[in-house]
Protein backbone atom coordinates (compact mmCIF):
# COMPACT_ATOMS: atom_id res chain seq x y z
CA UNK A 1 0.00 0.00 0.00
CA UNK A 2 2.77 2.41 0.82
CA UNK A 3 4.89 3.16 -2.23
CA UNK A 4 8.49 3.81 -1.26
CA UNK A 5 8.61 7.58 -1.19
CA UNK A 6 12.35 7.76 -1.79
CA UNK A 7 13.83 8.23 -5.27
CA UNK A 8 14.89 4.88 -6.58
CA UNK A 9 18.48 3.86 -6.05
CA UNK A 10 19.65 0.75 -7.95
CA UNK A 11 19.25 -2.34 -5.80
CA UNK A 12 22.91 -3.34 -5.80
CA UNK A 13 23.94 0.12 -4.65
CA UNK A 14 21.52 0.54 -1.78
CA UNK A 15 23.67 -0.72 1.07
CA UNK A 16 26.62 1.45 0.06
CA UNK A 17 24.38 4.52 -0.27
CA UNK A 18 22.70 3.78 3.06
CA UNK A 19 26.15 3.59 4.67
CA UNK A 20 27.13 6.94 3.26
CA UNK A 21 23.82 8.53 4.28
CA UNK A 22 24.07 7.07 7.79
CA UNK A 23 27.47 8.68 8.28
CA UNK A 24 26.26 12.02 6.97
CA UNK A 25 23.17 11.77 9.20
CA UNK A 26 25.34 11.26 12.30
CA UNK A 27 27.39 14.32 11.51
CA UNK A 28 24.33 16.49 10.79
CA UNK A 29 22.34 15.76 13.94
CA UNK A 30 22.72 19.36 15.09
CA UNK A 31 20.78 20.78 12.15
CA UNK A 32 17.20 22.03 12.58
CA UNK A 33 14.75 19.31 11.48
CA UNK A 34 13.69 20.82 8.15
CA UNK A 35 17.26 21.37 6.97
CA UNK A 36 18.32 18.00 8.34
CA UNK A 37 15.69 16.16 6.33
CA UNK A 38 16.38 18.21 3.24
CA UNK A 39 20.14 17.68 3.45
CA UNK A 40 19.68 13.93 3.61
CA UNK A 41 17.12 14.02 0.82
CA UNK A 42 19.64 15.96 -1.31
CA UNK A 43 22.26 13.27 -0.76
CA UNK A 44 19.92 10.44 -1.68
CA UNK A 45 18.62 12.37 -4.68
CA UNK A 46 22.19 12.99 -5.82
CA UNK A 47 22.92 9.26 -5.80
CA UNK A 48 19.62 8.39 -7.42
CA UNK A 49 20.46 10.72 -10.30
CA UNK A 50 24.17 9.90 -10.52
CA UNK A 51 23.96 6.13 -10.42
CA UNK A 52 23.17 4.23 -13.62
CA UNK A 53 20.82 1.23 -13.75
CA UNK A 54 22.39 -1.84 -12.19
CA UNK A 55 25.01 0.18 -10.33
CA UNK A 56 26.86 -1.50 -7.49
CA UNK A 57 29.03 -0.50 -4.54
CA UNK A 58 31.95 0.43 -6.83
CA UNK A 59 29.80 2.94 -8.68
CA UNK A 60 28.64 4.41 -5.39
CA UNK A 61 32.28 5.00 -4.41
CA UNK A 62 32.88 6.78 -7.71
CA UNK A 63 29.75 8.92 -7.30
CA UNK A 64 30.60 9.64 -3.67
CA UNK A 65 33.97 11.02 -4.73
CA UNK A 66 32.22 14.10 -6.11
CA UNK A 67 30.61 14.78 -2.72
CA UNK A 68 33.72 14.03 -0.72
CA UNK A 69 33.86 11.87 2.38
CA UNK A 70 30.66 11.85 4.50
CA UNK A 71 32.31 14.02 7.16
CA UNK A 72 33.68 16.58 4.71
CA UNK A 73 30.31 16.73 2.95
CA UNK A 74 28.59 17.17 6.31
CA UNK A 75 30.90 20.02 7.32
CA UNK A 76 30.23 21.65 3.97
CA UNK A 77 26.50 21.51 4.76
CA UNK A 78 27.00 22.84 8.29
CA UNK A 79 29.11 25.74 7.05
CA UNK A 80 26.28 26.71 4.71
CA UNK A 81 27.94 25.63 1.49
CA UNK A 82 26.20 22.32 0.83
CA UNK A 83 26.92 22.04 -2.86
CA UNK A 84 30.67 22.46 -2.58
CA UNK A 85 31.22 18.84 -3.48
CA UNK A 86 29.09 19.08 -6.60
CA UNK A 87 30.96 20.29 -9.62
CA UNK A 88 30.40 23.98 -10.31
CA UNK A 89 27.34 24.52 -8.12
CA UNK A 90 27.21 27.32 -5.57
CA UNK A 91 25.51 27.92 -2.29
CA UNK A 92 22.15 29.16 -1.09
CA UNK A 93 21.37 31.81 1.47
CA UNK A 94 19.87 35.26 1.83
CA UNK A 95 20.52 38.52 0.03
CA UNK A 96 19.23 41.58 1.90
CA UNK A 97 16.55 39.44 3.49
CA UNK A 98 15.50 37.82 0.22
CA UNK A 99 16.28 34.11 0.01
CA UNK A 100 18.09 32.66 -2.98
CA UNK A 101 19.14 29.20 -4.07
CA UNK A 102 21.49 28.64 -6.96
CA UNK A 103 21.99 24.92 -6.43
CA UNK A 104 20.84 22.77 -9.31
CA UNK A 105 17.10 22.42 -8.77
CA UNK A 106 15.93 18.92 -7.92
CA UNK A 107 12.40 17.58 -8.01
CA UNK A 108 12.87 16.38 -4.44
CA UNK A 109 13.63 19.89 -3.23
CA UNK A 110 10.66 21.24 -5.16
CA UNK A 111 8.44 18.59 -3.60
CA UNK A 112 9.59 19.39 -0.07
CA UNK A 113 9.00 23.13 -0.55
CA UNK A 114 5.83 23.31 -2.65
CA UNK A 115 3.90 20.79 -0.55
CA UNK A 116 4.91 21.13 3.10
CA UNK A 117 1.73 21.15 5.19
CA UNK A 118 3.73 20.97 8.42
CA UNK A 119 5.26 24.35 7.65
CA UNK A 120 2.75 27.16 8.30
CA UNK A 121 4.60 29.58 6.00
CA UNK A 122 2.83 30.15 2.69
CA UNK A 123 5.90 31.80 1.16
CA UNK A 124 9.02 29.64 1.18
CA UNK A 125 12.47 30.23 -0.34
CA UNK A 126 12.38 29.72 -4.08
CA UNK A 127 13.60 26.32 -5.24
CA UNK A 128 15.80 27.96 -7.84
CA UNK A 129 16.64 31.63 -8.09
CA UNK A 130 15.88 34.67 -5.98
CA UNK A 131 12.69 35.18 -4.04
CA UNK A 132 9.84 33.04 -2.80
CA UNK A 133 7.73 30.13 -4.00
CA UNK A 134 4.28 29.10 -2.83
CA UNK A 135 3.89 26.37 -0.23
CA UNK A 136 0.57 24.90 -1.41
CA UNK A 137 0.56 22.67 1.66
CA UNK A 138 0.38 25.69 3.96
CA UNK A 139 -2.45 27.17 1.91
CA UNK A 140 -4.31 23.85 2.14
CA UNK A 141 -3.93 23.82 5.93
CA UNK A 142 -4.95 27.47 6.34
CA UNK A 143 -8.08 26.91 4.26
CA UNK A 144 -8.94 23.89 6.39
CA UNK A 145 -8.77 21.43 3.49
CA UNK A 146 -5.90 19.47 4.93
CA UNK A 147 -4.38 18.93 8.36
CA UNK A 148 -0.62 19.23 8.85
CA UNK A 149 -0.26 15.55 9.74
CA UNK A 150 -2.85 13.97 7.46
CA UNK A 151 -0.12 11.96 5.77
CA UNK A 152 2.95 10.41 7.41
CA UNK A 153 4.84 11.02 4.17
CA UNK A 154 3.27 13.27 1.51
CA UNK A 155 1.46 11.28 -1.19
CA UNK A 156 3.11 8.00 -0.15
CA UNK A 157 -0.21 6.15 -0.28
CA UNK A 158 -1.14 7.36 -3.75
CA UNK A 159 -1.02 4.69 -6.40
CA UNK A 160 0.80 4.94 -9.71
CA UNK A 161 -2.43 4.73 -11.68
CA UNK A 162 -3.66 7.90 -9.99
CA UNK A 163 -0.59 9.79 -11.12
CA UNK A 164 -0.88 8.41 -14.64
CA UNK A 165 -4.49 9.58 -14.81
CA UNK A 166 -3.59 12.97 -13.34
CA UNK A 167 -0.94 13.35 -16.03
CA UNK A 168 -3.91 13.40 -18.36
CA UNK A 169 -4.69 16.95 -17.24
CA UNK A 170 -1.55 18.67 -18.57
CA UNK A 171 -1.59 16.27 -21.51
CA UNK A 172 -5.17 17.29 -22.33
CA UNK A 173 -4.23 20.97 -22.10
CA UNK A 174 -1.37 20.38 -24.55
CA UNK A 175 -3.67 18.41 -26.85
CA UNK A 176 -6.23 21.21 -26.73
CA UNK A 177 -3.55 23.67 -27.80
CA UNK A 178 -2.53 21.43 -30.70
CA UNK A 179 -6.12 20.92 -31.86
CA UNK A 180 -6.79 24.63 -31.64
CA UNK A 181 -3.59 25.37 -33.53
CA UNK A 182 -4.52 22.94 -36.31
CA UNK A 183 -7.80 24.77 -36.64
CA UNK A 184 -6.59 28.36 -36.68
CA UNK A 185 -2.86 28.62 -37.28
CA UNK A 186 -3.14 29.01 -41.04
CA UNK A 187 -5.75 31.74 -40.65
CA UNK A 188 -3.59 33.85 -38.37
CA UNK A 189 -1.74 36.96 -39.57
CA UNK A 190 2.03 36.73 -39.90
CA UNK A 191 2.61 38.22 -36.45
CA UNK A 192 0.54 37.93 -33.30
CA UNK A 193 0.82 39.62 -29.88
CA UNK A 194 2.41 37.51 -27.20
CA UNK A 195 2.52 40.01 -24.39
CA UNK A 196 0.14 42.64 -23.13
CA UNK A 197 0.86 45.72 -21.00
CA UNK A 198 -0.90 46.46 -17.75
CA UNK A 199 -3.69 48.31 -19.55
CA UNK A 200 -4.39 45.31 -21.75
CA UNK A 201 -2.87 46.69 -24.94
CA UNK A 202 -0.44 44.36 -26.73
CA UNK A 203 3.19 45.43 -26.51
CA UNK A 204 5.17 42.54 -28.02
CA UNK A 205 4.61 40.72 -31.30
CA UNK A 206 6.14 37.49 -32.56
CA UNK A 207 5.72 35.52 -35.74
CA UNK A 208 2.80 33.14 -35.44
CA UNK A 209 5.12 30.18 -35.82
CA UNK A 210 7.25 31.30 -32.90
CA UNK A 211 4.21 31.97 -30.76
CA UNK A 212 2.93 28.46 -31.37
CA UNK A 213 6.34 26.93 -30.79
CA UNK A 214 6.76 28.76 -27.50
CA UNK A 215 3.35 27.65 -26.27
CA UNK A 216 4.08 24.04 -27.20
CA UNK A 217 7.47 24.06 -25.50
CA UNK A 218 6.01 25.61 -22.35
CA UNK A 219 3.29 22.96 -22.25
CA UNK A 220 4.98 19.83 -23.53
CA UNK A 221 8.34 19.94 -21.75
CA UNK A 222 6.98 20.01 -18.19
CA UNK A 223 4.43 17.31 -19.10
CA UNK A 224 7.15 15.06 -20.48
CA UNK A 225 9.23 15.74 -17.38
CA UNK A 226 6.33 14.77 -15.13
CA UNK A 227 5.75 11.66 -17.22
CA UNK A 228 9.40 10.68 -16.87
CA UNK A 229 9.12 10.98 -13.09
CA UNK A 230 6.30 8.45 -13.13
CA UNK A 231 7.94 6.11 -15.61
CA UNK A 232 11.29 6.17 -13.79
CA UNK A 233 9.53 5.48 -10.52
CA UNK A 234 10.72 8.62 -8.74
CA UNK A 235 9.25 9.39 -5.32
CA UNK A 236 5.51 10.02 -5.09
CA UNK A 237 6.07 13.58 -3.91
CA UNK A 238 8.19 14.27 -6.99
CA UNK A 239 5.54 12.78 -9.25
CA UNK A 240 2.84 14.85 -7.60
CA UNK A 241 4.57 18.24 -7.78
CA UNK A 242 5.84 17.77 -11.33
CA UNK A 243 2.30 16.92 -12.45
CA UNK A 244 1.04 20.03 -10.63
CA UNK A 245 3.77 22.16 -12.21
CA UNK A 246 3.02 20.73 -15.66
CA UNK A 247 -0.64 21.61 -15.11
CA UNK A 248 0.29 25.16 -14.17
CA UNK A 249 2.44 25.56 -17.29
CA UNK A 250 -0.29 23.90 -19.33
CA UNK A 251 -2.81 26.54 -18.29
CA UNK A 252 -0.34 29.35 -18.96
CA UNK A 253 0.74 28.00 -22.34
CA UNK A 254 -2.78 27.24 -23.57
CA UNK A 255 -4.12 30.62 -22.51
CA UNK A 256 -1.11 32.38 -24.02
CA UNK A 257 -1.56 30.80 -27.42
CA UNK A 258 -5.35 31.04 -27.36
CA UNK A 259 -5.18 34.72 -26.50
CA UNK A 260 -2.61 35.47 -29.17
CA UNK A 261 -4.64 33.61 -31.77
CA UNK A 262 -7.96 35.24 -30.87
CA UNK A 263 -6.36 38.65 -30.95
CA UNK A 264 -4.68 37.83 -34.24
CA UNK A 265 -8.01 36.71 -35.70
CA UNK A 266 -9.66 39.90 -34.56
CA UNK A 267 -12.05 38.06 -32.23
CA UNK A 268 -10.66 39.95 -29.23
CA UNK A 269 -10.00 43.62 -29.74
CA UNK A 270 -10.76 45.25 -26.41
CA UNK A 271 -7.79 45.59 -24.03
CA UNK A 272 -9.98 45.09 -20.96
CA UNK A 273 -10.95 41.65 -22.25
CA UNK A 274 -7.28 40.71 -22.21
CA UNK A 275 -6.85 41.96 -18.67
CA UNK A 276 -9.84 39.88 -17.62
CA UNK A 277 -8.51 36.81 -19.41
CA UNK A 278 -5.05 37.16 -17.88
CA UNK A 279 -6.48 37.54 -14.38
CA UNK A 280 -8.74 34.52 -14.85
CA UNK A 281 -5.79 32.56 -16.22
CA UNK A 282 -3.64 33.35 -13.19
CA UNK A 283 -6.40 32.21 -10.86
CA UNK A 284 -6.90 28.95 -12.75
CA UNK A 285 -3.15 28.40 -13.11
CA UNK A 286 -2.83 28.40 -9.32
CA UNK A 287 -6.16 26.84 -8.41
CA UNK A 288 -5.95 23.80 -10.67
CA UNK A 289 -2.55 22.51 -9.44
CA UNK A 290 -3.67 23.30 -5.90
CA UNK A 291 -6.77 21.17 -6.38
CA UNK A 292 -4.64 18.33 -7.76
CA UNK A 293 -2.29 18.39 -4.77
CA UNK A 294 -5.18 18.48 -2.29
CA UNK A 295 -6.79 15.58 -4.15
CA UNK A 296 -3.56 13.57 -3.97
CA UNK A 297 -3.33 14.35 -0.26
CA UNK A 298 -6.90 13.14 0.30
CA UNK A 299 -6.14 9.92 -1.55
CA UNK A 300 -3.01 9.41 0.56
CA UNK A 301 -4.99 10.06 3.71
CA UNK A 302 -7.65 7.56 2.65
CA UNK A 303 -4.92 4.97 2.18
CA UNK A 304 -3.76 5.62 5.74
CA UNK A 305 -7.35 5.36 6.99
CA UNK A 306 -7.69 1.97 5.29
CA UNK A 307 -4.41 0.89 6.85
CA UNK A 308 -5.37 1.89 10.41
CA UNK A 309 -9.15 1.75 10.46
CA UNK A 310 -9.96 -1.06 8.09
CA UNK A 311 -12.24 -0.54 5.14
CA UNK A 312 -13.96 2.69 6.11
CA UNK A 313 -12.09 5.01 3.81
CA UNK A 314 -14.37 4.60 0.83
CA UNK A 315 -16.19 7.93 0.69
CA UNK A 316 -17.40 7.51 4.27
CA UNK A 317 -19.50 9.87 6.35
CA UNK A 318 -16.76 12.38 6.91
CA UNK A 319 -15.30 14.18 3.93
CA UNK A 320 -12.74 16.14 5.91
CA UNK B 1 18.58 44.36 25.74
CA UNK B 2 15.04 43.03 25.40
CA UNK B 3 15.82 41.32 22.12
CA UNK B 4 18.90 39.61 23.58
CA UNK B 5 16.81 38.21 26.39
CA UNK B 6 14.11 37.11 23.95
CA UNK B 7 16.71 35.34 21.85
CA UNK B 8 18.16 33.52 24.87
CA UNK B 9 14.69 32.41 25.90
CA UNK B 10 13.87 31.19 22.42
CA UNK B 11 17.12 29.22 22.39
CA UNK B 12 16.08 27.55 25.63
CA UNK B 13 12.62 26.87 24.25
CA UNK B 14 14.07 25.18 21.18
CA UNK B 15 15.97 22.86 23.45
CA UNK B 16 13.02 21.82 25.59
CA UNK B 17 10.29 21.24 23.01
CA UNK B 18 11.36 17.60 22.57
CA UNK B 19 11.11 16.78 26.26
CA UNK B 20 7.90 18.83 26.44
CA UNK B 21 6.15 16.71 23.82
CA UNK B 22 7.51 13.40 25.14
CA UNK B 23 6.46 14.40 28.66
CA UNK B 24 2.99 15.36 27.47
CA UNK B 25 2.55 12.02 25.69
CA UNK B 26 3.68 10.07 28.74
CA UNK B 27 0.23 10.83 30.12
CA UNK B 28 -1.42 8.92 27.27
CA UNK B 29 -1.99 9.19 23.54
CA UNK B 30 -3.13 12.50 22.08
CA UNK B 31 -4.02 13.82 18.65
CA UNK B 32 -2.13 16.59 16.86
CA UNK B 33 -4.22 19.66 17.57
CA UNK B 34 -4.71 18.48 21.14
CA UNK B 35 -0.93 18.43 21.61
CA UNK B 36 -0.66 21.90 20.07
CA UNK B 37 -3.33 23.42 22.30
CA UNK B 38 -1.95 21.83 25.49
CA UNK B 39 1.49 23.25 24.74
CA UNK B 40 0.10 26.61 23.60
CA UNK B 41 -1.93 26.80 26.84
CA UNK B 42 1.36 27.12 28.66
CA UNK B 43 2.34 30.73 27.88
CA UNK B 44 5.85 30.23 29.19
CA UNK B 45 6.50 27.65 26.49
CA UNK B 46 4.85 29.49 23.56
CA UNK B 47 5.14 26.49 21.25
CA UNK B 48 3.22 26.81 18.00
CA UNK B 49 1.76 24.35 15.51
CA UNK B 50 4.59 25.18 13.11
CA UNK B 51 7.05 23.77 15.67
CA UNK B 52 5.01 20.83 16.90
CA UNK B 53 4.17 19.04 13.67
CA UNK B 54 7.69 18.91 12.19
CA UNK B 55 8.94 17.80 15.59
CA UNK B 56 6.36 15.02 15.80
CA UNK B 57 7.59 13.84 12.39
CA UNK B 58 11.16 13.90 13.59
CA UNK B 59 10.28 12.00 16.77
CA UNK B 60 8.47 9.41 14.66
CA UNK B 61 11.46 9.03 12.36
CA UNK B 62 13.67 8.64 15.43
CA UNK B 63 11.38 5.87 16.70
CA UNK B 64 10.43 7.67 19.93
CA UNK B 65 6.82 8.31 18.97
CA UNK B 66 4.30 6.34 16.92
CA UNK B 67 1.02 7.44 15.37
CA UNK B 68 -2.19 5.73 14.36
CA UNK B 69 -5.54 6.91 13.02
CA UNK B 70 -8.56 6.33 15.26
CA UNK B 71 -12.25 6.93 14.75
CA UNK B 72 -13.50 9.93 16.64
CA UNK B 73 -16.95 10.20 18.27
CA UNK B 74 -17.26 13.87 17.37
CA UNK B 75 -16.14 14.04 13.76
CA UNK B 76 -13.62 12.72 11.24
CA UNK B 77 -10.90 10.29 12.30
CA UNK B 78 -7.92 11.68 14.16
CA UNK B 79 -4.26 10.74 14.13
CA UNK B 80 -3.20 9.84 17.66
CA UNK B 81 0.39 9.99 18.88
CA UNK B 82 1.91 7.87 21.64
CA UNK B 83 5.30 7.07 23.09
CA UNK B 84 7.07 3.93 21.93
CA UNK B 85 9.07 1.83 24.38
CA UNK B 86 12.16 3.56 23.12
CA UNK B 87 10.43 6.89 23.69
CA UNK B 88 9.53 5.99 27.26
CA UNK B 89 13.14 5.14 28.15
CA UNK B 90 14.49 8.16 26.28
CA UNK B 91 12.06 10.38 28.20
CA UNK B 92 13.15 9.08 31.60
CA UNK B 93 16.79 9.66 30.68
CA UNK B 94 15.97 13.18 29.55
CA UNK B 95 13.93 13.81 32.69
CA UNK B 96 16.83 12.74 34.88
CA UNK B 97 19.21 14.97 32.99
CA UNK B 98 16.71 17.84 33.28
CA UNK B 99 16.44 17.34 37.06
CA UNK B 100 20.17 17.42 37.49
CA UNK B 101 20.62 20.45 35.29
CA UNK B 102 17.81 22.54 36.76
CA UNK B 103 18.95 21.64 40.31
CA UNK B 104 22.41 22.88 39.39
CA UNK B 105 21.09 26.12 37.90
CA UNK B 106 18.73 26.69 40.84
CA UNK B 107 21.70 26.45 43.18
CA UNK B 108 23.64 29.00 41.20
CA UNK B 109 20.63 31.34 41.22
CA UNK B 110 20.25 30.95 44.99
CA UNK B 111 23.90 31.93 45.24
CA UNK B 112 23.12 35.04 43.20
CA UNK B 113 20.17 36.16 45.41
CA UNK B 114 22.17 35.44 48.62
CA UNK B 115 25.02 37.58 47.37
CA UNK B 116 22.61 40.51 46.99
Amino acid sequence: MHADPRPQIPYGARRAVDDYVAQVREALRALPPAQFTEALADVRDYFAEALPEGAGAQDVAVAAAALGSPSSYASAVLSGDPARGRAGDIASGELVGVPYDLRLPTAERAASRWWDPENPRIFVPRVFGLGWDLNFGAIAVKTGLVRPDDEDVPFAGVGRSVFLKALGVPAALAAAAIVFALAVQSSLPATVPIHWAIDGAPDMFWSKGSALLMALVVMVVPTVLAGSMIVRGRSNAQQAVTIAAATLFGVLGLTQYWQSALWGLGVITQPWVNVAIILAMLVVAIALPFAELVAFSRIGRSAEWRRDLGDRGRGGRHVR
Amino acid sequence: MASEKDSWISQIRKGVVDIGILGLLSGGEMYGSQIVSELADNPALAISAGTVYPLLSRLKKAGLVASVWRESPVGPPRKYYSLTEHGVSELSEMARAWERMSAGIDELLRGTTDAR
